[in-house]
């Protein structure tokens, strides 16, 4: 064993890191671009049982990220310039990146000081989750964004089916007795999407992505050449609706939408090699009691911030693909510039565990491939 | 058996199946006594735990326990109670602080009895998990079907209604496919979707096209406050394509076995004289729930045990 001379980035004088390993892992140690997380929902301010800021950088830093844009779906939601600063900042050199809701209340009806939020420092318009009913609203709200330059963030689902059901709609879940969420739902999302899209304009990113049907779509949108991209939580390319065929109905894997086929999910793996769609770390966690329910009555979500590396890297296998996918393609989207690094041993053995201190993932007890040793903030 | 819980048929073997009935089969004599009871299970403790309304689960599962002479304890817990905001988990913790030997629960999502099962020392019967399983109600209808052919094995059951939301069907297609009977369900497009491929069944579409080849049919209750929007147009379009008549029932086998998990609606999805006829089991069902549930309790709780103890 023995001291890793490490150095932090070019900005800062060199500093050693107090990280201490064997030659072995210390002869695979990169430097990477840390990572930027495009949808980061810890819900607080608002909910203190999920996360406090403090957890949240220790989780981002744990994981590799240096950069989180953070859900405007808080409690208030953020949709006021002067909400932003609740949610925007920095902390241990975490930078939290505030998204502004696209309507007020995320309610769907009426758009937001997209102007003033810009100004304040909003880097991104988004739905925080909440599928817009109305379509017209929506398409108000692309053309009014476009002309302040400002990108915006649709988990594309249409409302009506997105409300029903709890697991990916598909024989398993007939099997197992839980009403199914379709993949119809996503795909009508995405198609709406792309068309407004077309008609307006306007920067689209698509988050949440998690069927074979939708990657096709984006594709072609993109060939197409309209401003639009996509990611999806870096547990959809590791899990799918097998995971629940056990049979013990258990609540971590309760996440919206949720885990699809095995078709599904080698499609967005195919689709992250490509560089078509990027990844998210999906963080959103949950406290344990929230999880400590019947399936059905669990409050989906998953803690992602440190297993999103790994996840990727497992399922993608390159590790250039894997940092396009986590750092410079999220960042391109806001045009963030970082020089953060991450201190990545791609080889090495990881595993997230349950632990009481930290909100459950769904990834928990999956042996994954990639270990983050430290982050380097500039 | 050396199970501790019975949570579905689903995955479960035929041996075990085999071991339910004909234990069951055994049990129905004690109810033809003068005297109802033995005193296998005396002392040990029986909690109902219902977060749905049900009388006749409820009493037959009661019922069952006390022909055994265990104590039982109902602990209603009413919608409105869950949402004053006390958790399963928390409901559960407090019954366990009484020290039961078996908790029954009913509940309204799927996979509410599985966690209370690895969660808990005490045995638990799931009486009906969301749209998942109804153990015992499969048992009791395949101990029905039992007594009338000897064998399951070849024969053909249709279920008829929504197959899609229905717990009863569910429970009896993992059963009866393992014990080697061949399975049609037959419903509207809305409750008897495509997805189904997901269970070992011959899916169709009116009852028209299963009625002449079953051995035994089955309608299941039309439970219209639980289907969401759009999902059937009208009671009377319903019994037009779906329901069990007189005139359907003379295109069936002679010998065909009419059941009906009860409670039935007289009109929609059978006819009162149908579910009154001689080809009607229904109540021979009800009779046979009770000896089903005591074989369930004798084999979960080690009732060999208790009977040499007393």
């Amino acid at each position: 064993m023995r001291d890793f001379p490490v150095f932090a980035t070019r900005s800062r004088r060199p500093a050693p890191l107090g990280l201490v390993v064997n030659d072995e892992v210390a002869s695979r140690l990169l430097w990477v671009p840390a990572f930027v997380d495009l949808c980061c929902d810890p819900g607080y301010p608002g909910f203190p049982v999920r996360e406090t800021p403090e957890s949240l950088a220790a989780s981002a830093l744990a994981g590799g990220f240096s950069d989180l844009v953070m859900s405007p779906r808080v409690d208030p939601v953020v949709d006021t310039p002067e909400h932003l600063s609740r949610v925007g900042g920095a902390l241990n050199g975490v930078r939290f990146h505030p998204a502004a809701a696209l309507t007020v209340g995320l309610r769907g009806d009426e758009l937001t000081e997209t102007g003033l939020l810009r100004r304040a420092g909003a880097v991104v318009l988004s739905d925080g989750g909440c599928p817009i009913a109305d379509t017209l609203v929506l398409r108000n709200a692309l053309e009014y964004a476009r002309e302040f330059g400002v990108p915006v963030v649709i988990r594309p689902a249409d409302p009506a089916l997105d409300a029903v059901g709890v697991v990916h709609d598909s024989p398993l879940a007939t099997r197992l007795g839980l009403r199914g969420n379709h993949a119809a739902s996503e795909e009508i999302g995405v198609a709406r999407a792309i068309a407004l899209c077309r008609a307006t304009g306007a920067t689209v990113h698509l988050s949440h992505l998690g069927t074979a049907r939708a990657v096709q779509l984006l594709t072609a949108a993109r060939a197409e050449g309209l401003w639009i991209s996509g990611s999806t939580p870096a547990r959809n390319l590791i899990l799918d609706e097998r995971a629940l065929d056990d049979g013990r109905y258990d609540a971590r894997l309760r996440v919206h939408p949720p885990l699809r086929s095995r078709e599904d999910r080698h499609a967005l793996i195919e689709a992250v090699r490509a560089g078509t769609i990027w990844v998210t770390a999906d963080h959103q966690p949950r406290a344990p009691e929230e999880k400590d329910h019947e399936f059905e009555r669990a409050v989906p979500g998953s803690a992602g911030l440190r297993s999103a590396f790994s996840a990727t890297l497992s399922a993608v296998g390159d590790l250039a693909c894997t940092v396009a996918a986590l750092s410079s393609g999220p960042a391109s989207l806001f045009g963030l510039a970082t020089t953060a690094l991450a201190l990545v041993d791609p080889e090495g053995a990881f595993e997230v565990r349950a632990e009481r201190s930290l909100p459950p993932d769904a990834l928990q007890g999956h042996p994954l491939r990639g270990v983050v040793h430290a982050v380097a903030v500039g | 058996m050396t199970k501790k819980d019975l949570l579905g048929l689903r995955g479960m073997p035929r041996a075990e199946i085999e071991e339910i009935l004909s234990t069951a089969a055994s049990m129905r004599e004690v109810g033809r006594r003068r005297i109802k009871k033995v005193p296998t299970l005396r002392g040990r403790l029986v909690v109902t735990l219902f977060f749905e309304n049900s009388t006749r689960t409820r009493t037959s599962f009661e019922l069952a326990a006390k022909r055994l002479s265990a104590d039982t304890l109902g602990f209603s817990v009413s919608n409105s109670s869950t949402t004053k905001g006390e958790s399963l988990m928390d409901t559960a913790r407090n019954i366990h602080a009484m020290s039961p030997d078996a908790i029954i629960i009913r509940h309204s999502c799927a996979g509410a009895p599985h966690l209370l099962a690895r969660s808990f020392p005490f045995s638990v019967l799931n009486a009906g998990d969301g749209i998942n399983e109804h153990p015992s109600q499969a048992l009791l209808d395949m101990l029905t079907m039992r007594d009338h052919w000897g064998s399951l094995e070849g024969r053909t059951v249709a279920i008829v209604g929504d197959i899609q939301h229905s717990r009863v069907a569910r429970s009896n297609i993992h059963g009866l496919t393992t014990m080697g009977a061949r399975v049609l369900v037959a419903g509207p497009g809305t409750m008897c979707r495509s997805e189904l491929s997901g269970l070992p069944v011959e899916r169709r579409h009116t009852i028209d096209d299963v009625v002449g080849e079953a051995d035994a049919i089955m309608m299941l209750r039309i439970q219209r406050e639980r289907l969401g929007r759009a999902v059937l147009p009208s009671a009377r379009e319903y019994a037009a394509f779906y329901g069990l008549d007189l005139a359907r029932l003379h295109r069936a086998r002679p010998e065909v076995l009419v059941m009906h998990p009860g409670p039935i609606n007289r009109g929609v999805e059978i006819g009162a004289d149908v579910a009154d006829g001689e080809r009607s089991v229904i109540l021979d069902q009800v009779t046979n729930g009770i000896a089903v549930r005591m074989a369930l309790l004798y084999l979960l709780l080690g009732g060999r045990e208790g009977a040499e103890d007393a």
